[in-house]
């Protein structure tokens, strides 16, 4: 049997994009194959969000849509998992690649695009330091970070703080505006710069994909604060934008419906399955883009591996800020994802990063339900209260989460999550440094806000398989080649060796470009 | 197919006939004054001659019984009149069924009690079927519902006997098709069967039903001690009390329990919830949860809500399967804002409050998504000044503390006072 494709590629996500683009240039064949069933919800606001929300009648068919998709997610994490528009990226996602959990939040993808259809936008790029480890020449990976970064389109270009801590000024575009909050809280960190660097704490514009000058056919953020319901100038990056541009490359083929089950060698060559489909693809070489849960069981399964593999994820957690001097500010257009970021150092080994938020585009239930209040004076309070917030989250580096991953004999794959002994001392810490920093910049990060969160609710999961020079058994190479399984590439977060507190997709997204250059000069 | 009903023009009667026709029976009423013109009317009377059964009858339904309290009728005349029907049955070959009651005894307390006992005996013995209903309600009001529907709706109080009897209630509905069941079963002959609630409810509950779902007002309890009750009958003396109904009281307080449940599988007969059954379509539900949808989202929007809203609620129940309502208080309806005192994490930690915790979550989805609700939790667009700001801030804390007070004063009882434990009771 001769392979029909030169690679396959399992995903079309942030990875799965970025590793197609070397391949299909080279006038390889590749085949990209995606579980897509249906797409999203068309409920989707027609005008700015303050607007649609004074006066659209519809709202709800967007908010909480026609089949009443939020109310079926009441306790999910985070708002974008109700969000109708986002419905079709979740959904069947743990059935449909058999992943259980314990004490673990397992959200993933089968949307054409990936989890990249619902994320923050946060981008970084990690320097050589995080490779030391692995004979990878860090200028092969700094030609990736710009290619892709070049390619998706960053707003935050600015020198402060944060440059050197996001790397990525080179490429980027000018900064998106700021609101009136998140300007106070800039002027008074700028004012006091003096005193932050000895607590370990720097403030900056928060570097996203999102765009402040038009790229193609995606227009400019209008701060229209439609984020998290759905940008109509697609200025927030999706990797679903870049199929049609892959699809202009002659030897390109998508395929949607087609969730990978199992892989066979066959003749040399490798064929994927779909236990629904009756059709079957095969490759010289398979490119596993899954995300980090898909791509692990279906490496693991083939393998057929059942020992505990280590799984990384960013301990996390939410906190409310509030300016007074700002109550009774007017509530005005914004954009609705990070605007101002920050690195806190904690000890030696761990630096917290987070970003803050406006409340705008935001549904007010979720600061509803957590109130110690009944549900009536909330509301009440918080529509006097939350035009002077902001909301901010915190990561923590990888190792310290304590997850693990497990091949059950029936196939699927068992996620336990925990953390390392030293987190809530870490969070406690950080807690109360954010407090003091805050309160500085004339901000009270409220009582009882700072919320931790169950180990995975981050959605930054990396490590299963790690790169490793010398791989063994659950390991890969530099080119994330599985050990055991030749011709098996893992190009997703599976195969970073590490995961730091920054945004990791930008990172994913660059190694699996490296990958796919390396896998040119190999297959021509 | 004919039926004979007698007493077709009565409470259970008229129920009856209308759900007869409407199954394709031909109904014959008989009856002492002519019936509504959509059905045949034969004369009758329980003192006069039986009716002639026409042939090709199916049943002869024997509903008419003497109830005025005064001596109208001697006990062996609707024994006899009971006789004279199950031999006209007899000669037409078409079933009898008699209704009777659940008071119905060989050394039953009251003359009623005893009367129908005697002519269950006379049924049975000529393979005739026997209904002993438990307390009959809804639809319209006559009869002894009629009589407890008025004077609740009539007076602020109802009374709590103490202790309290516990009645087996069947909606007037529910009994008819329940007689329509013996009537297609072929394969029934000379049984009794026993249909009512399979958990008996306190006569409290009955009233309380009444005032909640019929008649719709706050009613308050007002206890009364079968002891002094007694003590009156010994006072006045039996003709008086007969008059005055007490006699009445104590065959209720002297109910014996039925085991009902063995009948209604029998017959296949599915009874609705009590707090349907009160509305006067008899199905209370849909109305009940638009109701809740109206406490709730007037509870969190501070005013009254778009129908819109209202109805996206109750599709949203109606879609999770949620038919009942949870809430149980007419107080609630009045005053949306005395959720306050649910609305807090001890009760809705509770397993009763959890089901009203969710239902508050859609309800705040629904309220929210809303143009009503972007000005109620969006806030302003317009600017305000700081003092405005902190003033409205510092009066929600007020009136947020103030609650407290209540709250902690209605905690061990505010469940029972408000919410609904009847669903759970019904499956």
């Amino acid at each position: 049997m001769t392979s029909e494709f030169d690679v396959i590629i399992v995903g079309s996500g942030p990875a799965g994009t970025s590793a197609a683009y070397p391949l299909v240039k080279a006038g390889l064949k590749v085949l990209m194959v995606d579980a897509q069933r249906d797409a999203g919800s068309s409920a989707v606001p027609q005008r700015p969000f303050l607007a649609s929300r004074m006066n659209d009648e519809h709202q709800w068919k967007w908010m909480i849509g026609e089949d009443f998709h939020a109310l079926n997610q009441l306790d999910a994490i985070s708002p974008k998992l109700k969000t109708p528009a986002h419905a079709h990226v979740f959904k069947g996602f743990s059935a449909g690649n058999r992943i259980k959990t314990d004490n673990f939040i397992g959200v993933g993808s089968l949307a054409t695009g990936g989890l990249s259809n619902a994320w923050g936008c946060g981008v970084a790029r990690l320097p050589a330091s995080e490779f030391s480890s692995l004979p990878i020449d860090y200028r092969e990976l700094e030609k990736s970070y710009e290619t892709v970064s070049r390619r998706m389109g960053i707003s935050g270009q600015v020198e402060d703080d944060l440059s050197s801590y996001f790397g990525l000024d080179e490429w980027s575009q000018p900064p998106l505006p700021l609101d009136r909050l998140h300007q106070r809280l800039l002027d008074n960190y700028t004012r006091q710069s003096h005193t932050f660097p000895d607590l370990g704490f720097r403030l900056g514009r928060s570097r996203v994909a999102v765009l402040s000058q038009p790229i193609g056919e995606r227009q400019a953020c209008d701060l229209s604060g439609n984020c998290l319901w759905n940008c109509q100038n697609q200025a927030l990056y999706s990797a679903s934008q870049e199929l049609s541009k892959l699809k202009q490359y002659p030897g390109f083929r998508h395929v949607q419906g087609f969730l990978v089950d199992d892989l066979l060698k066959h003749d040399g060559a490798w064929t994927v399955t779909d236990p629904c489909s009756l059709q079957r693809y095969s490759g010289t070489r398979l490119l596993l883009a899954a995300g980090t849960l898909a791509t692990t069981r279906i490496a693991l399964k083939h393998l057929n591996h059942s020992g505990p593999l280590p799984l990384l994820s960013s301990p996390t957690a939410a906190f409310l800020l509030w300016l007074p001097k700002l109550l009774g500010a007017p509530r005005v257009p914004a954009f609705g994802l990070g605007q101002l970021s920050f690195a806190l150092k904690l000890t030696e080994s761990a630096t917290a990063f987070g970003s803050t938020f406006s409340t705008t585009g935001l549904p007010m239930t979720e600061f509803v339900n957590r109130m110690p209040m009944g549900k009536r004076y909330s509301i009440e309070l918080l529509n006097n209260l939350l035009s002077a917030c902001l909301v901010g989250n915190v990561f923590l580096p990888g190792h310290l989460s304590k997850n693990t991953a497990v091949l059950n004999a029936d196939g699927s794959l068992k996620i336990s999550g925990d953390f390392q002994p030293e987190v809530p001392a870490l969070m406690s810490a950080a807690e109360a440094k954010l407090r003091r920093i805050y309160w500085k910049m004339g901000a009270v990060l409220m009582p009882m806000s700072f919320t931790c969160a169950k180990p995975g609710a981050d959605i930054h999961y990396a490590g299963t398989l790690p790169m490793h020079s010398n791989p063994r058994i659950g390991q890969t190479d530099v080119l994330g080649q599985v050990e055991g399984l030749p011709g098996v590439h893992v190009v997703d977060g599976a195969c970073l060796p590490s995961l730091t507190e920054k945004s990791h997709t930008l990172t994913i997204m660059a190694n699996a470009d490296r990958i796919g250059r390396s896998l040119v000069t190999q297959l021509q | 197919m004919k039926l004979l009903i007698t007493g077709a023009t009565g409470y259970i009667g008229q129920q009856l006939t209308a759900l007869a026709s409407t199954r394709g029976f031909d109904v014959i009423c008989a009856t002492r004054r002519p019936c509504s013109t959509a059905y045949s009317w034969v004369p009758y009377d329980l003192l006069g001659p039986a009716p002639d059964c026409p042939s090709g009858a199916k049943a002869i339904i024997h509903l008419a019984a003497d109830t005025s309290t005064g001596a109208h009728m001697s006990a062996d005349d609707e024994v006899q009149a009971a006789q004279a029907l199950i031999q006209s049955a007899h000669q037409a070959s078409a079933k009898f069924i008699f209704i009777s009651s659940q008071t119905a005894d060989p050394a039953a307390s009251s003359v009623y009690g005893l009367t129908k006992w005697r002519i269950e005996q006379a049924v049975l013995a000529a393979g005739g079927s026997v209904i002993r209903p438990g307390q009959v309600y809804g639809g319209p009001e006559f009869g002894l519902f009629g009589v407890l529907a008025k004077s609740v709706r009539q007076f602020p109080f109802f009374p709590v006997f103490m202790p309290a009897p516990r009645i087996q209630p069947i909606h007037v509905d529910d009994l008819a098709v329940s007689i329509l069941a013996v009537v297609d079963r072929d394969d029934i002959n000379g049984e009794i069967f026993n249909v009512g609630a399979v958990q008996p409810i306190t006569f409290t509950h009955f009233l309380k039903s009444i005032a909640l779902y019929r008649v719709q007002a706050i009613r308050f309890p007002f206890p009364v001690p079968v002891v002094l009750l007694r003590a009156l009958v010994l006072l006045l003396g039996q003709t008086i009390s007969t008059r005055l109904g007490l006699e009445r009281i104590f065959s209720l307080i002297n109910l014996p329990l039925m085991n009902t449940e063995s009948s209604l599988t029998k017959l296949g007969i599915e009874l609705r919830p009590i707090s349907h059954g009160m509305h006067r379509s008899g199905h209370g539900q849909r109305r009940l949860l638009i109701q809740e949808a109206v406490v709730l989202l007037s509870y969190l929007l501070k005013k009254p809500a778009r129908i819109s809203l209202i109805s996206r609620y109750v599709r949203v129940l109606e879609r999770a399967n949620k038919t009942c309502s949870i809430m149980a208080s007419r107080l609630l309806v009045r005053w949306p804002i005395l959720l306050t005192l649910l609305d807090n994490p001890n009760i809705l930690k509770t397993p009763q409050g959890k089901e009203l915790s969710w239902r508050l979550q859609v309800a705040l989805s629904i309220a929210e998504a809303s143009t009503q609700g972007a000005t109620t939790f969006i806030g302003t667009v317009q600017p305000r000044s700081f003092a405005c700001a902190i003033a409205a801030l510092g009066f929600t804390l007020v009136k947020e503390l103030a609650w407290h007070i209540p709250k902690l004063v209605v905690r061990p009882f505010v469940c029972r006072l408000f919410l609904n434990s009847e669903p759970a009771r019904d499956v």
